[in-house]
């Protein structure tokens, strides 16, 4: 998958425009954010690449950016 | 009285948790128990565990109503009558409401509720149950008393199998069949607990545990209670839940 797709697919989930996501930003500052988003980043990874992630990893994924590197360039790129 | 000598008993979800604990106790206590899975090593690791003889495993898909009454079949004509049911097969899929579609509600609705409602429905059409007095006991979760983010497919799925119990108590009282359901809390060690904490973070596993005044139960203790309900110990109690949550809901 590429990453301009994904970066789509966080934004309906969000519901803030494409155009406001990037690898920068960062998780816990897109509008909406609370407890149970990581929820909803985990279920996307484990829908789309049948990679689960677990709440710990959470506690080094900062950004979107970060995000993509624990997913992995095999998976995104 | 709180024997189950000469008793069969049929669990599901045997092969972990709860429903393993509820098997080795069971067999302690004098039944002959039949171990329903889906994973025939980790059933035959049980069935290691248990004390005495003539408990036999069964694995297959619960959610397969052919194979569930082949299984009750199989259990009927090699193990005689049944005298309790233990329905503790469960999943659980922690997910915000948003994401929480009529895919999800199905797939838990169907190992939590579907698959024990439709045993006992099998076993009363074919006259399974000891006509002598018979118990279930249904396995719910204090998440379908209280509520908690990120669990209304589950918890819709555990108020049901309360609910659903209460009517089967009424139903079927006048065949000798109780019915009664449990509401554990939190359950140390559990793959259930783990995946939750996976998913939680350990921060919410500390936080949780102190919200139960007598720490998080454990398998064995729930395993206790299945006992009693299904011994005549309990004999005049149906349709009620056991709440079994060490406080937790006592606030």
């Amino acid at each position: 998958m590429k990453k301009q797709e994904f970066l789509s697919i966080l934004a309906v989930e969000f519901n803030v425009s494409n155009d406001s996501l990037s690898e920068t930003s960062v998780l816990e500052e897109i509008p909406g954010w609370d407890s149970m988003s990581i929820l909803v980043i985990m279920s996307m990874v484990d829908e789309r690449f049948g990679l689960i992630l677990t709440a710990n990893d959470f506690v080094e994924i900062k950004t979107i950016g970060e995000l993509f590197t624990k997913i992995g360039p095999e998976h995104i790129k | 009285m709180f024997s189950l000598q000469q008793k069969c008993v049929v669990i599901t979800g045997a092969s972990s948790g709860i429903g393993k604990q509820t098997a080795i106790i069971c067999s302690r206590m004098g039944a002959r128990v039949a171990l329903f899975g889906r994973n025939e090593e980790r059933l035959s690791d049980v069935l290691e565990l248990m004390e005495g003889e003539g408990h036999r495993y069964f694995s297959f898909d619960i959610t397969d109503d052919n194979q569930l009454e082949v299984a009750l079949a199989d259990v009927f004509n090699t193990m005689g009558m049944v005298d309790g049911f233990v329905h503790s097969a469960g999943i659980q899929k922690i997910l915000p409401f948003k994401l929480t579609n009529p895919e999800i509600f199905n797939n838990q609705f169907k190992v939590n509720v579907l698959a024990g409602f439709e045993s006992c429905r099998i076993m009363l059409r074919k006259n399974y149950f000891n006509p002598a007095g018979s118990s279930i006991v249904l396995i719910s979760s204090i998440n379908g008393v209280i509520g908690a983010a990120g669990q209304v497919a589950y918890s819709t799925s555990k108020g049901a199998v309360i609910s659903g119990a209460k009517s089967l108590a009424i139903e079927l009282a006048p065949r000798n069949i109780r019915v009664n359901s449990i509401s554990p809390g939190m359950v140390e060690n559990t793959q259930m607990t783990k995946g939750l904490i996976n998913q939680l973070s350990s921060e919410w596993e500390v936080k949780n545990k102190a919200e139960y005044p007598l720490g998080w139960v454990s398998a064995e203790d729930i395993a206790n209670s299945c006992v009693f309900l299904l011994s005549r110990a309990s004999q005049k109690i149906t349709g009620t839940n056991i709440i079994l949550d060490g406080g937790f809901s006592a606030r």
